[in-house]
């Protein structure tokens, strides 16, 4: 989902004009928009599972703080997405507990 | 009136803590003044290694004695302290640092200690995060490992306290009352008190309740910043590594954190600010032997005060001077795992006069000589 239309800013002037890649899927994204947004924008909202229990974890602060939004970006575990501006073929997988460290 | 105790201890951090328990489980009446709270200085800000190799021989069969205590501390005090045996590996830099590992690591051996000589390959096995060329080898010893510094403090203080164990928190020492070489009266910013044992267990500010009583403490305090990470896999930085001299180390807590440490830098005026020096220090460290670390994001950084006597090995034991005036303190950065075999020969010290291992090392007229 994402504004088209905003009552007071008018049309949208963003194009999805990137990739990204979620779990091997390929998605849309704006240049210059976080992880996260494009993902809502996807309608991906399971972003990680937790540690302890394997709970579903999403978007939740949107400003770094939470930790809620973290996922596996390109190999780099734990990576806050809602602070995270995305790149051109970026590889993002949700991540379960705290990853997996590849070296 | 002063409040009257049977031994009053300055400073709550874990040697003052686990004195408090020890002392109090031997029926001893304890008074803990602390000028802040319960582990705020440098034993809840330490990076919770639980290390015996590489210790001062001195100190090593302390540490052997206290790595067993901490196996069953959480149960002991019913309170977790994440202990956990994730072994301890040092880095040899040089051909000659490696040279200089397999002289301690044999001395350790002989004095029981599990300590092997690594390989470059089987460091590298063991930390895989490390670069294969910049390093010439390792020792490793499995019984080490780490625990949570400040749930340690915790646990102390609260099983003290449990035995009856009185702790006044944000409570300053301002000045002591001596006659004839005995304490009269410990000032306090809640008043007088008075212990038949006094400990100064004040860690960097053991020279300033030192010249109180006209003592001159050896101690001079240094600056130690940690970085924190993101939660990370265990297997990140699975033993705690450390390349010794001035270098760093890096650990990781059991929820997942890992600590980018360094050496302590001497500092004025107990400033435990946080400096970008050290930042840049050990950002540039980390890189050159941990790359992969490079795109790991770090959350916040802080610092501590760490306190060195010359020799780098603690100060304990009564003085001459003044009757039943005590020190604990110098541990010189590696006192954590210290704790719990240090709270209990002090307290052996206090009750029976002498302790179950010898502390003759860390006597306090040691520099005079």
């Amino acid at each position: 989902m994402r504004i088209e239309d905003h009552p007071i800013l008018g049309p949208s002037k963003v194009k999805a004009t990137i990739e990204i890649e979620v779990d091997g899927k390929k998605i849309p994204a704006v240049p210059g928009e976080m992880i996260s947004s494009a993902l809502i924008a996807a309608g991906i909202k399971v972003l990680r599972r937790t540690v302890k229990k394997g709970e579903a974890r999403g978007y939740y602060c949107g400003i770094g703080q939470c930790t809620d939004c973290m996922m596996t970006v390109d190999n780099v575990p734990s990576v806050r997405t809602c602070i995270t501006p995305v790149r051109e073929g970026m590889k993002i997988r949700t991540q379960s507990g705290h990853g997996e460290w590849e070296v | 009136m002063a409040e009257k105790t049977d031994v009053l201890i300055i400073g709550g951090g874990i040697m003052g803590c686990s004195l408090a328990y020890h002392l109090a489980k031997r029926k001893k009446r304890v008074i803990v003044v602390e000028k802040s709270h319960v582990g705020a200085e440098a034993s809840g800000r330490c990076a919770g290694g639980v290390r015996q190799q590489g210790r001062d021989p001195a100190e090593l069969p302390l540490s052997m004695e206290s790595v067993e205590m901490w196996l069953g501390l959480s149960e002991e005090l019913s309170y977790d302290v994440e202990y956990k045996r994730v072994g301890n590996l040092w880095v040899a830099r040089s051909e000659q640092q490696l040279e200089d590992f397999e002289k301690r690591a044999k001395r350790e051996r002989e004095a029981g200690l599990d300590v092997r000589m690594l390989t470059p390959e089987q460091t590298c096995k063991m930390m895989p995060s490390l670069v294969k060329e910049k390093i010439f080898g390792g020792t490793y010893c499995p019984t080490d490992g780490i625990a949570n510094p400040i749930r340690a403090d915790f646990a102390f203080a609260k099983a003290a306290r449990a035995l009856g164990a009185k702790f006044y928190t944000h409570t300053e020492v301002t000045g002591i009352t001596l006659a004839g070489g005995e304490i009269k009266a410990v000032e306090t910013t809640r008043g007088k008190m008075w212990g038949e044992v006094v400990v100064n267990a004040a860690g960097p500010w053991a020279p300033v309740i030192g010249r109180m009583v006209g003592i001159d403490i050896p101690i001079q305090p240094k600056r130690c910043q940690m970085m924190v990470t993101q939660q990370l896999p265990e297997t990140a930085c699975a033993p705690f590594t450390v390349t010794p001299g001035d270098y760093g180390y890096w650990t990781q807590t059991i929820h997942g954190n890992v600590l980018l440490g360094h050496t302590s830098r001497p500092v004025e005026q107990y400033d435990k600010g946080v400096t970008f020096e050290a930042i840049s220090f050990q950002t540039r460290n980390t890189l050159q032997f941990l790359p992969s670390f490079g795109k790991v994001p770090v959350i916040r950084c802080y610092a501590g005060l760490t306190e060195w006597t010359p020799d780098a090995i603690p100060i304990v034991g009564f003085v001459k001077e003044i009757k039943g005036f005590l020190i604990d303190a110098g541990y010189s950065g590696h006192g954590f795992c210290l704790g719990p075999i240090s709270g209990k020969l002090v307290s052996e010290l206090i009750v029976a006069g002498r302790s179950s291992l010898s502390l003759e090392a860390f006597d306090y007229y040691r520099f005079q000589q």
